[in-house]
């Protein structure tokens, strides 16, 4: 401001000086309230961005919990028929086959877990009586 | 110990062992192999095995060190190499019989 006043002095006309300090006095509040605006209106965006993202956060969290629920229910059903498919295995050899089935499972997606599974149970009375002949007569 | 029959699933099957005779395979491999979906594969597996023709063992890793649970393999006996192979042979002499049977013979106008 200083540097500004002299600057204004050496250049000469008095006019020229009062005009300087003039504006040298009015200029810090008109910046003040420019950068007031200026930091309002930055408030006022940022606040709506925050809402949005708020928003958009909370639908995401909400899709992946649904996603997360729907997977837990698939695997459970899967399980469940793995269970009912066993029983048609003798309950010699019954937990040979349902470590054997879980484990592939295990390296499926739930939905992939689950059609797995329905074949299993599906195909399990014709496993049951082939292993159950083979315990029996000792032949299939 | 009888022969099992030969139905284009068993045939997939044994066809994925024939690829590789001394490899070993586990289910799902098998499954993608014979182009087959995963839970149909069992009953012809349990029915090779009891023939005698497939020998399965629980692969030997720790679980924890792999990130992954433990697989059975299963590969072909030497007795199951030779039969399946023969099996295979014969299955598919009767298939082309059975088409060249099914063409028309031709004969007198």
């Amino acid at each position: 401001m200083i540097e500004f006043l002299d600057t204004a002095a050496n250049a000469g006309g008095v006019l020229t000086t009062i005009v300087a300090v003039v504006l040298a006095m009015v200029q810090p509040g008109r910046r003040k309230r420019r950068h007031r605006a200026r930091v309002r209106a930055h408030v006022v965006r940022v606040s709506r961005y925050r809402s949005v993202d708020r928003e958009v956060a909370s639908w995401r969290v909400k899709a992946e919990i649904e996603a997360a629920l729907a997977a837990e229910e698939a695997r459970v059903k899967a399980e469940r028929r793995v269970a009912l498919a066993l029983v048609f295995v003798p309950p010699g050899q019954r937990e040979r086959y349902r470590q054997e089935w879980v484990n592939e499972m295990a390296q499926l997606s739930p939905q992939e877990a689950g059609v797995f599974a329905l074949h299993l149970l599906l195909l399990a009375p014709q496993m049951g009586i082939m292993l159950a002949l083979k315990r029996i007569f000792g032949r299939a | 110990m009888g022969e099992p029959r030969m139905t284009l699933a068993t045939r997939a099957v044994l066809a994925a062992f024939l690829a590789g005779p001394a490899d070993e395979h586990y289910g799902l491999q098998i499954a993608d192999a014979a182009g087959l979906p995963g839970g149909t594969i069992y009953p012809i597996l349990i029915r090779l095995e009891q023939c005698g023709w497939l020998e399965s063992r629980w692969e030997d890793i720790d679980p924890q060190e792999e990130g992954r649970p433990q697989r059975r393999y299963y590969r072909l006996s030497e007795r199951g190499a030779q039969a399946a192979t023969t099996a295979m042979a014969k299955a598919s002499d009767r298939k082309r019989r059975g088409f060249l049977a099914a063409r028309p013979q031709g004969g007198a106008a």
